[in-house]
């Protein structure tokens, strides 16, 4: 049995923070019903889907990535009737996950007292990209943005370069987590009196929390961090024979093998250079000549194992192709083949962590209103009725 | 204010550095029982990373990212090596929900604390084992940390500038993994209303990281395509980056997403002939003509505040923000408006401002509510009135070095 079995999740969410939230509760086991607009459907896979030759809404793999165990429904929630069907879906839910503009909800008469009305335990969970309340509460936000007004890229970049995003759009993910946890820990709190809750997650904030205390060192020393790539010299990325081999150290000892590793012996006897960044700015020439010398003649896996041997923390930065061929990841069965009708079979990640709480039914994204009859005639509605509401667009 | 969501709920932390501990200072923001685990043999290494004062007999004390993420917690200090060590161990796990750790996957056994040994003095503990590479498969024993994580869990490949090699991206699967653990300990919680049993969760961080680059994944199945690095850029829309404003590095990014938006933004540059100049009228043209694109922006930008820049093009319905740094992020407006950083007193550092959690609820407390803890600061409270110990027997365990208040001469950190 899943962990979130008998839970019910309505996620009207768009974008990739919301979904992100709602697919690791449908994961979890929760019935997750994904509510799009019946004309509409939801931009961000739209906008991927794009991105693959000959794509439609249905066959992008954002969408299959962002949606996959989770129920389809299309409802108009600016409409009336489809206004009053949400109403009482939300009254046999516990979660309702969304991102739309602060104060969308509430003029569409759906808002958390709307709901706490119909559901006093409901909880609803809004994640958007700078939270329900201040004055940016209305401010657009993408990634680039998110990532330079929330600290991260001052931090990261060059010097003397521009100011960058990660290329992946990790500060939605970790919003997204970051709203699965005020999700659950609300669910936990809920069996104290009964009552559920309005929960406001930020993806500006979510980034925030991502940072590695500069407001801190800021405060402590009265200074920051050159914005670099490597900016403490813990990591180096060296050439080897088939790609990109990186080595990199934490403690004292590490250090020492690393220097063993690469044979640049006269660097590993002053200990004082690992806690004085002048001096270790001073002997990176130095260490990288030996350390690209070390490198050149290996392939990357060789250069791996070399370092993991001396207990160097050694690392090579995978494409998806090595992740895909990568024994380590095969035999914990890491990949699982799955199919998204529209799109094809393709192996994907199972989980971020293992546990048996993960469902063990695996559903790939659903199409859009794919389950409205389903959903529908389940909360009591009349087969005759909602051939209307098709014929109106409200579903 | 509002409900302590995790009260009753007690955490025994032998996490170390930052991907555990970013994690459970969040836990004990939410009011759980957050008991941090340490020895005056081993101390958490993170306590000497840019220490204030590395002359200082309490060095160890004055690192701010150790302060920093350790938020919440109650500090005991047990030395896991000896006897008596793991005899109080063992005490606080029949007392705890949770027990979670980021060692090699070796470590725990080598104790002899690992899960098995655990499960049968507390059959409804929830373990989260945070290893670098899982508990089996045969990298298991391999050594890593955030870096190490960012490579081999795929985004070091994807991300830097075009032109760069691949990059560390400062080490972000370790803030990653520390809520992708609470999330998991969350979901291990919820099974246990139902079941009345604990479980043991085996979190590789590599995973946790590759977990998220799911989409690169099918995409390379679909297409045969490696996605390289594209800095700011976006693989459709244009222009979208960070543009130099008035000032020493300062920067505010525009992100164009429409043709729509692109008229808007001409017309307020001066520049109305750009709507339908045919380098720019339409995506596609202004993704071929990115590069000088982002000249004539930045032409633009150069001599403006990027405040007033940001306003003006958020008033065009754009997306666009500031490049903050460190100390702006203290004082931005909107972040003081949803009192993001919160002062907090500490032995041995004062005052500071700690940033706070990005989740706000309705009717439940989430904050940072006590500062990281000294070494072994509640041995008394935690070992006389959760453990039942007499003051005979903790004086004892001091004598013995078993637990302390200060770092052992001539011993290492964790």
């Amino acid at each position: 049995m899943a962990g979130l079995d008998g839970l019910r999740v309505l996620d009207i969410s768009t974008g990739i923070s919301g979904p992100f939230c709602a697919r690791l509760l449908a994961d979890g086991g929760a019935d997750t019903i994904k509510v799009v607009d019946p004309m509409g459907g939801d931009p961000t896979s739209e906008e991927a889907a794009a991105l693959v030759k000959g794509g439609d809404l249905h066959s992008s793999a954002l969408h299959a990535f962002l949606n996959q165990n989770k129920r389809g429904l299309s409802l108009d929630i600016k409409h009336s009737a489809g206004q009053a069907i949400f109403k009482q879906l939300a009254a046999k839910s516990d979660v309702v996950i969304e991102s739309s503009s602060p104060g969308t909800l509430d003029e569409l008469g759906l808002g958390y007292k709307d709901l706490a009305t119909v559901n006093p335990g409901i909880i609803l969970t809004s994640i958007t990209e700078f939270g329900q309340t201040g004055p940016y509460k209305h401010y657009k936000g993408d990634h680039l943005a998110i990532s330079a007004i929330g600290g991260w890229a001052f931090c990261y970049g060059e010097q003397d370069r521009e100011p960058l995003q990660a290329g992946i759009p990790f500060m939605y993910h970790m919003a997204g987590t970051y709203g699965a946890i005020g999700t659950l820990s609300a669910i936990q709190g809920r069996r104290q009196d009964g009552k559920g809750q309005h929960v406001d997650v930020s993806a500006q904030e979510a980034c925030l929390n991502m940072l590695a205390y500069p407001q801190m060192l800021a405060q402590y020393h009265g200074t920051s961090l050159p914005r670099s790539f490597a900016a403490s010299m813990q990591t180096f990325y060296l050439k080897a024979q088939d790609g990109w081999i990186a080595l990199n150290y934490l403690s004292p000892v590490e250090w020492e093998n690393l220097c063993a590793l690469i044979g640049a012996f006269h660097l590993a006897v002053d200990p004082t250079l690992l806690y004085d960044m002048e001096k270790k700015r001073e002997i990176l020439p130095e260490l990288m000549k030996f350390a690209q010398e070390w490198a050149k003649d290996k392939t990357q896996d060789e250069a791996f194992q070399a370092a993991q041997e001396l207990r160097v923390p050694a690392g090579i930065p995978y494409t998806p192709k090595e992740m895909l061929d990568s024994e380590q990841f095969r035999s914990r069965d890491f990949f699982h083949k799955t199919s998204q009708p529209g799109l094809g079979t393709f192996a994907q990640p199972r989980n971020p962590f293992k546990s048996p709480s993960w469902r063990s039914d695996w559903q790939p994204a659903p199409r859009r209103g794919q389950d409205n009859d389903e959903v529908l005639t389940d909360i009591g509605m009349d087969p005759e009725y909602l051939r209307k509401l098709s014929d109106e667009h409200v579903i | 204010m509002g409900k302590d969501l995790l009260k009753n709920i007690r955490i025994a932390d032998l996490t170390h550095y930052r991907s555990g501990p970013s994690g459970t200072t969040l836990l004990g923001g939410l009011g759980a029982d957050v008991i941090k685990v340490e020895s005056i043999q081993r101390l958490d290494g993170f306590r000497l990373f840019n220490t204030l004062d590395p002359k200082n007999s309490a060095f160890y004390e004055m690192g701010p990212y150790f302060n920093g993420c350790n938020t919440n917690k109650r500090g005991l200090t047990l030395d896991l090596n000896s006897v008596d060590g793991k005899a109080r161990f063992l005490e606080l796990i029949t007392k705890s929900d949770v027990v979670i750790d980021n060692f090699s996957a070796r470590v725990m056994d080598g104790l002899d604390l690992g899960y098995e040994r655990l499960k049968a003095i507390n059959p409804s503990l929830i373990m989260v084992s945070m290893t670098c590479f899982g508990q089996t498969g045969p990298w298991r024993d391999y050594v890593g940390f955030g870096y190490t994580f960012d490579q081999i869990g795929g985004a070091s490949a994807v991300c830097g500038y075009e032109d760069s090699p691949p990059t560390n991206i400062l080490a972000a699967s370790d803030a990653i993994s520390g809520i992708m653990a609470v999330y998991a300990i969350l979901l291990a919680l919820e099974e246990r209303e139902r079941s009345g049993l604990g479980q043991h969760i085996d979190m590789s961080q590599v995973e946790t990281l590759a977990f998220l680059m799911g989409p690169n994944i099918i995409d390379y199945q679909l297409t045969g395509a490696i996605k390289p690095r594209m800095g700011n850029q976006h693989p459709v829309f244009a222009p979208r980056n960070a543009y130099p404003c008035q000032g020493e590095d300062e920067w505010v990014t525009i992100s164009v997403e429409s043709d729509l938006q692109w008229s808007a933004l001409a017309i307020a540059m001066g520049n109305p002939e750009w709507v339908d100049d045919p380098r720019y009228a339409t995506m596609a043209s202004r993704k071929r003509n990115e590069r000088d694109l982002d000249k004539v922006i930045a032409d633009w930008t150069r001599g403006q505040q990027k405040r007033s820049v940001m306003e003006l093009v958020q008033s065009l319905g754009i997306a666009s923000a500031m490049v903050l740094n460190a100390r702006e992020l203290l004082e931005d407006p909107h972040l003081k408006d949803r009192n993001m950083h919160k002062k907090l007193d500490r032995k041995f550092t004062g005052e500071h401002l700690y940033p706070q959690f990005p989740i706000h609820y309705s009717d439940a407390i989430c904050e940072q509510r006590m500062p990281a803890p000294t070494l072994g600061q509640d041995n008394e409270a935690v070992l006389a009135d959760l453990l039942g110990l007499t003051t005979q027997e903790i004086e004892k365990l001091r004598q013995d070095n078993v637990i302390g208040e200060e770092l052992l001469l001539g011993a290492g950190s964790g």
